[in-house]
C-alpha cells in the first residue's frame, strides 16, 4: 500500500482514469444539501458496477457525494456568472473519479437525456428508472414531460390556441395540450364612435359566455357568476339603445330623413289644433272671438304643466328602463345558455331583436302615464302609437346620425376593424345587422317566434365543414377566394384534416385602396393557425392571397393539385450575385432576375406542391430577401402587384 | 398520411423546471402560426400562467392571468417620458370589460383631425376651481332636453309652446319650477313603475 502510494503521481490521469456511469438517488436522501444548507453542487450517486444494487446492502443515504462540473458557458458563480445545475433524481449521469483508481472522489461530468421510453414512475429500487418530479419539484399546469428528445411530442409547451381547441387536440395527440391563456379565441369588440357596434358587442359577450360555461363543466357557482356578469355587460350595452330610441321618440327622425316629427313636433302641432278646437267651440257657443281666443289660450296654458311633467319624466323613464331590463336580459341569456351551442350571427340578431322589443315595450308602459297627461293634445293624432314608432326606427340605430360636421372625412372611419380575436387576427363583424333586427323586433312583438320564420341553426355541427375565406376592409368590396388545402393528415379517429397553404382568388373585387384583411373562418372552431395576407394591383383588385402560416387541423374541402404560380418579392435583399439560387423546402427550383444586387423577380418552374413552400435564396454574398409563394391553378394576369400588407395585430 | 411537416430539429428549449421555460422555434401551431419564441411561466398551483411570445405570422403577444404592471421612469425627472406606446402606422386600441381609468396631474388629448367621445349613458365634464371652455369655430348642440337648452330657449317645453299663445312668462315660470315638477313627475313615474312591475 505504501509502495503504491509512493508510486502514485497524484496528478489527474497519470494514476489511472476511471470513467463511471451512475444514477442519482431519490431527493429524500440528499438531506440538507437540497434544503438550503448545502455545500457546492453535490449529489449522491450510485455508480453502476461499483455500488451494490441492493438498498439493504448500501442505503442511498450512505452513497458518496459527487461534485458536479459546470460547463464554461455557465459560469462558476464568480462575478455573478452562474447557471443553476438542473440534475434531477433518477438521472443517469456520466462521471469520473478525480482520484483515479482510489475511486473515492466522484465527479459528475454530464447526464444522459431521457427518452419517452423511460417510465416516469416513483422510485422502486436502485438503478431502475424513476421520475424526476419530487416533493421539491412538483408538477404544475405545464404538460408533464420527462424526455429530452428531438421529437414533436417532447416537452410540449402551452399552445396559443383556445382552451376548446386544446381539448380537441389533446384527444388527437394523446397527451394534455395546454392553452396559453383562457382568453385566446375570445372575440373582443373594439371602440367605434361612428358606428353602432352594440350587436357585435352583445355577440361577443354571449359567445365568450358560452365558451366559459363549457369550460366550467357544470360548476354551478361559476356558471351563475358568469351569467350574472354577462347580464350586467348587456344591460350596460343596452344604455345606448334606450337613449337612441328615446331620442327618436322625443326629437323625431326628420333630420335623418324620416317622417316622424317626434313628440316635440306632435305636441306643438297638437297645441295649435287644441287652440282651434276650443276657439271654434267657444265661438259657436258665445259668438265672441275675444272669448273664444281667451278660452283657446287658457286651454294651451293648461297644458304647460302636463308637458313639463312629460319632459321631466323622460330621463327617469330611461333610467328605469335600464333598471327593469336586468330580469329580461337574465331570462333571454338563460334561454340562450340552455338552448344554444353556437351563438352565430343570426342568433345575435334574434337576441338583440328580443332585447329591443323588450326595451320598447318597457318604454311604452312607462311613458303611458305621462302621455296620458297630455292626451288633450295627442287626441288629434289617433294613429299615434309610440311602440310602432320606436319599432320602425330600429334599423336607423346603425347610423351615426348627424354627428359629422361637413368638414369631417367619413372615409377615415370606413373599414375600421370592429372585432379582434384574442391570440389571433382581426375579424369581420358581419356588417350592419339592424335591418334584420328590425324584422325580428316586429316578429317578436307580434308573438311570432322569429326562428320559425328565419331558421337560425345554433346547435352543434355534426358534420365538420371546411373553412371559408372572408376578405374584408381595404375600402373595397367583392373579393372572394377559396382555400387551397395541403399537409393532409388522416387522424387516428379516421378524420381527415389539413393545413391551408394558399387561396385561389375567384373574384378580385374592386375599389381596394389598401390590401384587405383575410380572415379564415372555421365554423367548427377546429382548425387554427392559418394566417393570410392579400395583394392588390393598381386597379384596386385583389390579385392574390398568400399564407404566412398554413395552420393545421382544418376540415378538408376539395383537394386538388396546386402549384406555385407566382412569387411576391416582399424584400429583394441586397448583395445577390450570379451564384444565387432560389429553391424551397420541397426541392423546387425557380428562375430569378437580379438587378443591382437585389432579387427583382422570381418565377416558379411549374412546381406542384402539397404543403406551404418556404422559399430561400442561397448565395455566398447576398442576404435579406423575403419571398412569398402564391399558389393556384393558373397564372394571374390581373396586372402589376402594387403592395402587400400584414394583417394588423 | 403523415403529420404536418414540422421542423423539430431547429427547436431549442431550456426548461428550467415545471414553472418556467424558454422555447424557441417550436413547430407547434398556434392561432397565428408556429412559435418563433416563447417565454412561459406558471405558478406552482397552476392558477396563473404568464407568457411572452412571437409567432411565425409576426404576432407578438403578452399574456398574464393576473395583473400586468408596467412601471417606468423611477429616476426620470418630471418632464421626461416614462412610458411611450407607439402605433407606428395604424390604430392603438384599448379594451376593458370594466373601466379605463386614467389619472395624472394633467391629461392632454391631441388629434390632428377629430376627437370623439361617445357614451351609452352619461358624459360628465367637470372642472374644479377653474373654468370649462368649449372653443372652436363652430359650436353645436343637439339635445331635446336639459337646462342648457332651456337657457337657450330651446328646451322641450319652449319648443313645444313656440308659436302658441302661451306667454313666455308662463313658460319661464314652468321651467324655473322644474324642481317641483320633477318631484311630481317622479311620483307619477313611480306609480307607473309599480304598476308595470
Amino acid at each position: 500500500m505504501l509502495d503504491q502510494s509512493l508510486l502514485q503521481s497524484h496528478f489527474i490521469g497519470r494514476d489511472g482514469f476511471r470513467w463511471w456511469i451512475g444514477q442519482i438517488p431519490p431527493i429524500g436522501t440528499m438531506g440538507s444539501q437540497v434544503e438550503g444548507g448545502g455545500w457546492g453542487n453535490r449529489f449522491k450517486v450510485r455508480i453502476l458496477g461499483y455500488h451494490p444494487y441492493s438498498e439493504a446492502e448500501l442505503p442511498s443515504e450512505d452513497l458518496p457525494w459527487a461534485q458536479v462540473l459546470i460547463p464554461t458557458t455557465s459560469g462558476s458563480g464568480a462575478a455573478n456568472c452562474a447557471t443553476g445545475v438542473q440534475l434531477q433524481p433518477g438521472d443517469i449521469v456520466l462521471g469520473f473519479f478525480l482520484d483515479g483508481d482510489n475511486a473515492q472522489i466522484p465527479v459528475i461530468l454530464a447526464t444522459f437525456g431521457r427518452t419517452d421510453q423511460v417510465p416516469s414512475a416513483t422510485w422502486k429500487s436502485p438503478f431502475e428508472a424513476f421520475t424526476g418530479y419530487s416533493e421539491l419539484i412538483d408538477k404544475t399546469k405545464l404538460t408533464p414531460s420527462e424526455s429530452n428528445e428531438v421529437k414533436a411530442n417532447s416537452q410540449p409547451s402551452p399552445q396559443n390556441i383556445s382552451p376548446e381547441q386544446a381539448q380537441q387536440l389533446s384527444a388527437r395527440v394523446g397527451y394534455e395540450v395546454i392553452s396559453l391563456n383562457e382568453a385566446i379565441g375570445d372575440v373582443i369588440p373594439l371602440a367605434n364612435t361612428v358606428q353602432n357596434t352594440k350587436v357585435s358587442a352583445i355577440k361577443s359577450v354571449i359567445t365568450n359566455l358560452l365558451k366559459k360555461i363549457k369550460r366550467f363543466q357544470g360548476n354551478i357557482q361559476k356558471t351563475k357568476e358568469s351569467i350574472s356578469a354577462a347580464v350586467d355587460r348587456i344591460v350596460s350595452i343596452s344604455n345606448e339603445f334606450v337613449g337612441s330610441i328615446m331620442k327618436v321618440l322625443i326629437d323625431g327622425n326628420e333630420k335623418e330623413g324620416g317622417s316622424f316629427p317626434g313628440l316635440k313636433g306632435l305636441l306643438k302641432k297638437g297645441l295649435d289644433l287644441l287652440y282651434k278646437l276650443i276657439f271654434g267651440q267657444v265661438l259657436a257657443a258665445t259668438g265672441s272671438e275675444t272669448a273664444a281666443h281667451q278660452a283657446g289660450v287658457k286651454a294651451q296654458e293648461a297644458m304647460v304643466v302636463p308637458v313639463k311633467l312629460l319632459e321631466d319624466a323622460f330621463p327617469c323613464i330611461m333610467g328605469t328602463v335600464i333598471n327593469l331590463l336586468k330580469d329580461t336580459v337574465t331570462d333571454i341569456i338563460s334561454s340562450v345558455v340552455d338552448n344554444v351551442d353556437r351563438f352565430v350571427g343570426c342568433a345575435a340578431e334574434q337576441f338583440t331583436g328580443s332585447l329591443l322589443n323588450s326595451i320598447i315595450g318597457t318604454i311604452e308602459s312607462l311613458i303611458e302615464g305621462p302621455l296620458g297627461a297630455v292626451s288633450n293634445i295627442l287626441q288629434f293624432f289617433s294613429d299615434f302609437n309610440p311602440g310602432n314608432i320606436m319599432r320602425s326606427v330600429v334599423d336607423g340605430l346603425a347610423s351615426v346620425g348627424s354627428a359629422f360636421a361637413c368638414n369631417q372625412n367619413f372615409d377615415n372611419y370606413v373599414g375600421l376593424v370592429n372585432e379582434f380575436i384574442v391570440g389571433g387576427t382581426p375579424a369581420f363583424d358581419g356588417g350592419n345587422p339592424f335591418p334584420n333586427i328590425q324584422s325580428v323586433t316586429n316578429l317578436v312583438n307580434s308573438g311570432v317566434d322569429p326562428n320559425s320564420v328565419v331558421g337560425c341553426f345554433t346547435g352543434a355541427l355534426e358534420i365538420a365543414s371546411p373553412p371559408i375565406i372572408n376578405i374584408f376592409g381595404g375600402s373595397g368590396k367583392g373579393a372572394k377566394a377559396v382555400p387551397i388545402f395541403g399537409n393532409v393528415v388522416t387522424n387516428s379517429n379516421g378524420n381527415i384534416t389539413a393545413s391551408i397553404i394558399g387561396a385561389q382568388v375567384t373574384d378580385p373585387g374592386s375599389g381596394y385602396t389598401f390590401p384587405p384583411f383575410v380572415e379564415v373562418i372555421d365554423d367548427n372552431d377546429q382548425g387554427y393557425g392559418a394566417v393570410a395576407r392579400s395583394v392588390i394591383n393598381d386597379e384596386g383588385k385583389v390579385t392574390a392571397i398568400y399564407f404566412v402560416s398554413e395552420g393545421e387541423n382544418y376540415s378538408v374541402g376539395d383537394i386538388d393539385q396546386y402549384s406555385v404560380i407566382d412569387v411576391v418579392v416582399d424584400d429583394g435583399g441586397n448583395g445577390y450575385g450570379n451564384d444565387t439560387v432560389v429553391t424551397d423546402n420541397l426541392g423546387n427550383s425557380y428562375d430569378i432576375k437580379i438587378i443591382n444586387g437585389r432579387i427583382a423577380e422570381v418565377t416558379p418552374l411549374n412546381n406542384t406542391v402539397d404543403s406551404l413552400p418556404v422559399l430561400t435564396a442561397l448565395s455566398d454574398s447576398g442576404s435579406g430577401a423575403i419571398l412569398r409563394p402564391l399558389l393556384g391553378t393558373s397564372r394571374f394576369t390581373t396586372g402589376e402587384i402594387q403592395t402587400s400588407i400584414d394583417c394588423p395585430i | 398520411m403523415a403529420e404536418r411537416k414540422k421542423n423539430v430539429y431547429s427547436r431549442q428549449l431550456i426548461s428550467f423546471n415545471p414553472n418556467f421555460r424558454i422555447d424557441t422555434s417550436n413547430p407547434q401551431m398556434g392561432k397565428t402560426g408556429e412559435d418563433v419564441y416563447k417565454l412561459y411561466g406558471v405558478t406552482d398551483n397552476g392558477e396563473t400562467q404568464s407568457s411572452i411570445s412571437l409567432s411565425s405570422a409576426g404576432s407578438f403577444e403578452i399574456y398574464n392571468d393576473r395583473t400586468i404592471t408596467i412601471c417606468g421612469g423611477t429616476d426620470n425627472n418630471g418632464k421626461e417620458e416614462d412610458i411611450i406606446i407607439i402605433g407606428k402606422n395604424g390604430n392603438v386600441s384599448i379594451s376593458a370589460n370594466g373601466m379605463v381609468r386614467i389619472r395624472a396631474t394633467s391629461i392632454m388629448f391631441e388629434a390632428d383631425e377629430d376627437i370623439q367621445f361617445k357614451a351609452g349613458r352619461n358624459v360628465d365634464i367637470k372642472s374644479g376651481s377653474g373654468r370649462t371652455l368649449l372653443q372652436g369655430t363652430q359650436l353645436d348642440l343637439d339635445a331635446p332636453l336639459g337646462s342648457l337648452m332651456d337657457e337657450l330657449g330651446q328646451g322641450f317645453l319652449q319648443q313645444v309652446f313656440a308659436g302658441s299663445f302661451v306667454g313666455a312668462d308662463v313658460i319661464t315660470g314652468a321651467v324655473g319650477g322644474s324642481g317641483l315638477l320633477s318631484g311630481v313627475a317622479g311620483v307619477v313615474l313611480n306609480k307607473v313603475v309599480s304598476e308595470v312591475t
